[in-house]
């Protein structure tokens, strides 16, 4: 399968073959409840048919190709979404966590242990949210690594950003986290950043 | 490397281009933070699905009983045109009268269009694509959204009625009006620009992250169905972001009636440049019992949607960029059944009005058994003894010549086959207009 768009007769033999699939909104939301233990519940009502749904009377048939109006769609899905899990679940024994069972918000990179740390729950979430089996020094983690790290470090150097997380991310009235280091927020962008990739969206 | 320099690497490379689906995929990845808004013309097709009555509109007999709810005697004219009444037969909506004597004078009108068929689905599609065989063929609104401006992240809006795309663009439905405000905010927690979900130095990053996995992915080791599908999400995504443009032209206020909530959403959506074309439909025409009944309802209905857009296109200062299609999927029977309805009939007609179409004009016939009457390509003038049967394909060849995309790659890869002696001339009479 190497370079198969370098020969153009190869590149149309292959045209067909592989199966790729963009989710529909009620598979998504199956997907969405099966990773963070509730579907996000919009894909099913409002926004199904800007999604691509169908309602059987007018709409009859899905989209196959995502618009940029389903693109805006993902983008909202992949905020509320990282908005509502991460600091609930951070809140939550580690045993019981879906998403970070195996790092605390108090660890931040900057020490090999840390960077360790971050590296290992990157790679358990690439293999929850996206299936991929990688390694902690794999391109794809060191990706998502720069990303963390890259917010962290950027962070540090803003004046007056507040040490709590957000009130709509935080737990609103139930509680609000705290966040001294910075790092619920930028797990928040880490799995933003996961819930838009074309290994969660599609099959 | 920025985005628009790393696609144009891909370009030349031969990236995307090795494959069927190579430039439509260059296309649709380029984000629109780098393109200018589209600017016109814009395209919108008004479905009336199900089976308008074409003698209770435009092409009136009031004889051998075609229709009981006025004679030969009492047909209208308004310039060039010949209409039924219908004044005095509504409730709400507009009339035949107000529609002809305000916009007569801009309207051209096609008669006796062979479908060579009477089911919605066949029809449907051949009237929209100008196909009658093949489902593969995009949609008039779809395939002049795909050359003119597949970038726009809302190219081709779709309301509902046959809206195939031939993989070449994205369909887009936005079926309420709120929904353009949520779709613009998407970084804002339930749209509120005061509650923004990440600081905004973290969206760059995200954003720059999602753009770097992007350019490690979509290499040519990837197979053209994942490299497609990588360079649709990414442009999608990217484009999506463009779509606040949208927020100043939103109505405060809801329109009541459904097609003029449809016309509202394509209106905002044009003004702000961020799409092509729509696709807009009403249903229920498919007047099989009490045919005068539901025609005299849903006829005004369909015809005070369109004077909704062009009169809310004028405010708005875009209505000299509009190029407006009216069809059905098919006409209804000379005759009435039994449950006083009318049933499927092969011979239609259609309307257009917009820039470069010179008005006042009606082209075709139907004769008085609603039959077509063949007509001569080169003149337009009805020729019983040599002239052609007009199908959707000419008309759909016609469209393009219109929309200045006849010879695009798109068009030639869904060729319409309209021999060069059968291209109707002067079909649009002022080329230049």
């Amino acid at each position: 399968m190497d370079a198969v768009n370098d020969r153009p007769a190869r590149a149309a033999e292959l045209e067909e073959v592989g199966v790729v699939r963009l989710l529909s909104p009620e598979q998504l939301e199956r997907k969405i409840a099966a990773v963070f233990g509730k579907p996000w519940g919009r894909l099913n009502d409002s926004l199904a048919i800007l999604y691509g749904g169908i309602d059987s009377l007018a709409v009859t048939e899905r989209n196959t190709d995502p618009s940029g109006a389903m693109g805006a769609v993902q983008r909202m899905m992949a905020n509320d979404i990282a908005c509502e899990h991460v600091a609930a679940d951070f809140r939550l024994d580690a045993a019981q966590r879906k998403l970070f069972p195996m790092i605390e918000p108090d660890i931040v990179p900057g020490t090999q242990a840390g960077e360790q740390a971050i590296r290992s729950a990157i790679v358990y979430l690439h293999e929850r949210l996206l299936g991929h089996e990688d390694a902690a020094d794999s391109p794809r983690v060191d990706q998502t690594f720069r990303l963390f790290d890259g917010i962290i470090q950027e962070a540090r150097q803003t004046q007056g950003l507040e040490k709590r997380e957000s009130y709509y991310c935080g737990g609103r009235d139930e509680f609000r986290s705290e966040d001294p280091h910075f790092t619920l927020r930028t797990w928040r962008a880490v799995i933003t950043y996961l819930l838009r990739q074309q290994a969660f969206l599609y099959e | 490397m920025t985005r628009r320099t790393f696609l144009k690497h891909c370009v030349s490379a031969g990236l995307g281009f090795a494959t069927a689906i190579g430039p439509r995929d260059l296309a649709l990845a380029e984000a629109t933070d780098d393109v200018a808004p589209y600017d016109g013309p814009y395209y919108v097709v008004f479905n009336a699905s199900g089976g308008w009555d074409t003698t209770y509109l435009m092409d009136p007999k009031g004889i051998d009983g075609i229709n009981r709810l006025y004679g030969q005697g009492e047909i209208l004219t308004q310039g060039a045109h010949r209409y039924a009444p219908t004044a005095k037969h509504i409730g709400e909506g507009m009339s035949n009268e107000d529609f002809f004597s305000q916009y007569g004078s801009d309207l051209l009108v096609m008669h006796g269009i062979d479908l060579s068929v009477n089911n919605h689905t066949p029809c449907s599609r051949y009237m929209a694509t100008g196909k009658l065989d093949s489902v593969a063929y995009p949609t008039f609104p779809a395939l002049v959204a795909a050359c003119r401006g597949a970038q726009s992240p809302l190219a081709f809006l779709t309301f509902g009625n046959y809206s195939a795309t031939g993989n070449l663009v994205p369909m887009s439905r936005v079926p309420y009006l709120q929904s353009l405000n949520l779709l613009a905010k998407a970084d804002f927690v339930q749209g509120n620009e005061r509650a923004p979900y990440h600081e905004p130095f973290v969206s760059d990053r995200i954003e720059r992250a999602l753009e770097d996995q992007f350019q490690t992915r979509v290499k040519p080791s990837l197979l053209p169905r994942t490299q497609r599908s990588e360079s649709m999400l990414f442009a999608a995504q990217s484009n999506s972001k463009t779509l606040n443009r949208i927020v100043p032209f939103i109505p405060k206020e809801v329109a009541k009636k459904r097609l003029h909530q449809q016309c509202d959403i394509a209106l905002a959506a044009f003004k702000a440049g961020v799409c092509v074309s729509a696709n807009l439909s009403i249903g229920q025409f498919d007047s099989h019992n009490n045919n005068d009944v539901d025609q005299m309802k849903l006829l005004p209905e369909f015809l005070a949607g369109i004077d909704f857009l062009l009169k809310k296109s004028e405010d708005l200062q875009i209505r000299d960029k509009l190029v407006i299609v009216m069809q059905s999927e098919m006409g209804r029977t000379p005759t009435y059944n039994s449950g006083n309805g009318k049933d499927h009939w092969s011979i239609n007609s259609i309307m257009f009005m917009g820039t470069g179409i010179t008005g006042n004009r009606v082209l075709g016939a139907t004769d008085e058994k609603q039959l077509l009457v063949p007509i001569a390509p080169d003149t337009l003038n009805v020729d019983s003894h040599d002239g052609i049967r007009a199908r959707p394909e000419h008309i759909h060849q016609a469209l393009r010549e219109l929309a200045g995309i006849a010879s695009h790659e798109y068009c030639s890869q869904f060729p319409l086959g309209v021999k060069d002696d059968e291209r109707f001339q002067g079909f649009w009479a002022n080329d230049s207009a």
